[in-house]
């Protein structure tokens, strides 16, 4: 028999059942270099196997603590978002700021407000670029301290009128995400710059279906009332893309509102410029 | 006498201690990120728990491994901004693997072998792991490949030869293999 069929490993590991373990012991019975192979193999598993139990010990002692994963408070909090997954999110909040004739949506949540918010209207205007937060005159106050994730502060709401397409990046990463967490796992708080709110939506993965068969991307949409605002609504919009299909890495989402139905909106995060570092 | 509730919190404490640290670095493995591996076992974790895993007598071992191993697949799409990553992607990662095999020197080292697993294609690391570390058998180590038990065979010989093959060029004339009496 050749060493080199990995049958004879198999063996060697008790990985046959009883039958073909005992033809391969006949038919090796009389072959030296076979032996030396099988018992090489034996050992070469057992120095792996002690060698994996140290290094699990050594884990054990070294490692940081896994994220507290015992206690019921824990579970009832991080239970939903740990299920999450996906591509992308953008969180839009969609309010009614100029007008209390409009302040009430009387579409009802879901999709039928979705087809909604895309209106014929105003192709003629640029959309709200995420990123040009920053250069917006508003945030100019905020712009002397730029660094990699200069604070540009809260978007300001936008009219629809003026404005009715808003953009933002395709990019998902967790380096804020990240960020945030070491520092709070060292007992500090995180430098207020490194605090991304889409980074905190799309760290999370999020079960949203599949693209439906000839789609690139399944469409998911959420409209509840503002907790804080409720003349206000949020929007949750999330994209999921098939696995199979690449997506250049800079491709944008473009989400355009129905003046008649939308006032004015203004983005959940996106208020910095992105720096190099995300994009590891 | 202890309620049923506190039996199945105590048997899921038991299997969360017992694979917490094998999934964690099986996860680091494929992502490449501590921080992200530990997202992956959360998230194995909390799907384990709510497909109520608990009542299911069979071994739970296959069944952590493959959500384990989708939800890093997963993190790995999803990092590289949708672009897909499928199972040969993560084969040619083999080129960025940080300790090329001919770097390698301290050869008495503590985890020295394991070093040189490091320096194997991907999918081999990964079956070494799977069988190595949690005694998983060919079988299992399909199922959670999605792959078949013969080519898990395959995959397994190919690396065990290349190790000792390697762990022979750099260890001269004592014995390989032979576990130390201090282990």
């Amino acid at each position: 028999m050749n060493i080199d069929d990995p049958k004879l490993t198999a063996y060697a590991l008790d990985e046959l059942n009883e039958s073909e373990r005992s033809a391969i012991a006949r038919a090796t019975a009389d072959s030296p270099e076979v032996q030396r192979f099988v018992a090489d193999t034996q050992d070469l598993a057992r120095a792996l196997r002690s060698q994996y139990r140290l290094e699990l010990q050594r884990e054990l002692i070294s490692r940081e603590k896994l994220t507290a994963i015992h206690g019921d408070a824990f579970w009832s909090q991080a239970g939903p978002l740990g299920i999450a997954a996906l591509i992308a999110v953008m969180a839009v909040v969609g309010a009614v700021v100029f007008s209390s004739n409009q302040s009430r949506i009387s579409a009802p949540t879901g999709l039928p407000l979705s087809r909604d918010l895309a209106g014929d209207h105003a192709k003629q205007f640029a959309p709200v670029e995420a990123e040009d937060a920053a250069r917006s005159s508003q945030n100019e106050k905020f712009e002397a301290d730029a660094g990699p994730y200069a604070f540009t502060g809260e978007r300001p709401f936008v009219s629809v009128m003026s404005r009715p397409r808003a953009s933002v990046p395709l990019v998902v990463n967790s380096a804020s995400y990240l960020d945030v967490r070491r520092s709070i796992d060292a007992g500090l708080l995180p430098p207020r710059e490194s605090v991304r709110i889409e980074g905190m939506i799309n760290h999370f993965p999020y079960e949203y279906p599949q693209p439906t068969t000839g789609e690139p991307i399944s469409l998911n949409l959420d409209v509840v009332t503002c907790p804080w605002e409720p003349t206000h609504r949020l929007v949750r919009i999330g994209l999921k893309g098939h696995q199979n299909v690449p997506v250049r890495a800079d491709s944008r989402i473009e989400v355009e509102f129905n003046p008649r139905r939308v006032a004015s909106y203004r983005l959940i995060g996106y208020d910095r410029p992105l720096s190099m570092r995300l994009f590891r | 006498m202890r309620s049923g509730r506190t039996a199945k919190r105590e048997e899921f404490e038991e299997i969360v201690h017992r694979f917490e640290i094998p999934l964690f670095q099986y996860a680091q493995r494929i992502t490449g990120d501590r921080e992200l591996a530990r997202d992956v076992v959360q998230e194995t974790f909390v799907k384990f728990q709510r497909n109520g895993a608990l009542r299911r007598e069979e071994e739970p071992a296959t069944w952590l491994f493959t959500v384990c191993r989708n939800a890093a697949l997963n993190v790995c799409r999803k990092e590289r901004r949708m672009i897909y990553v499928d199972e040969e992607a993560i084969e040619a990662r083999e080129s960025e693997q940080p300790m090329p095999f001919d770097q390698l020197e301290q050869k008495e080292a503590t985890g020295f072998l394991l070093r040189i697993v490091g320096t194997l294609p991907p999918r081999q690391q990964e079956v070494i792991q799977l069988k190595f570390q949690n005694d998983l058998s060919y079988q299992q180590i399909a199922e959670i490949m999605q792959t078949t038990a013969n080519n898990v065979g395959v995959l397994l010989h190919t690396a065990l030869k290349t190790l000792r093959e390697r762990y022979g060029q750099v260890a001269g004339d004592f014995i390989p293999f032979k576990p130390k009496p201090s282990e």
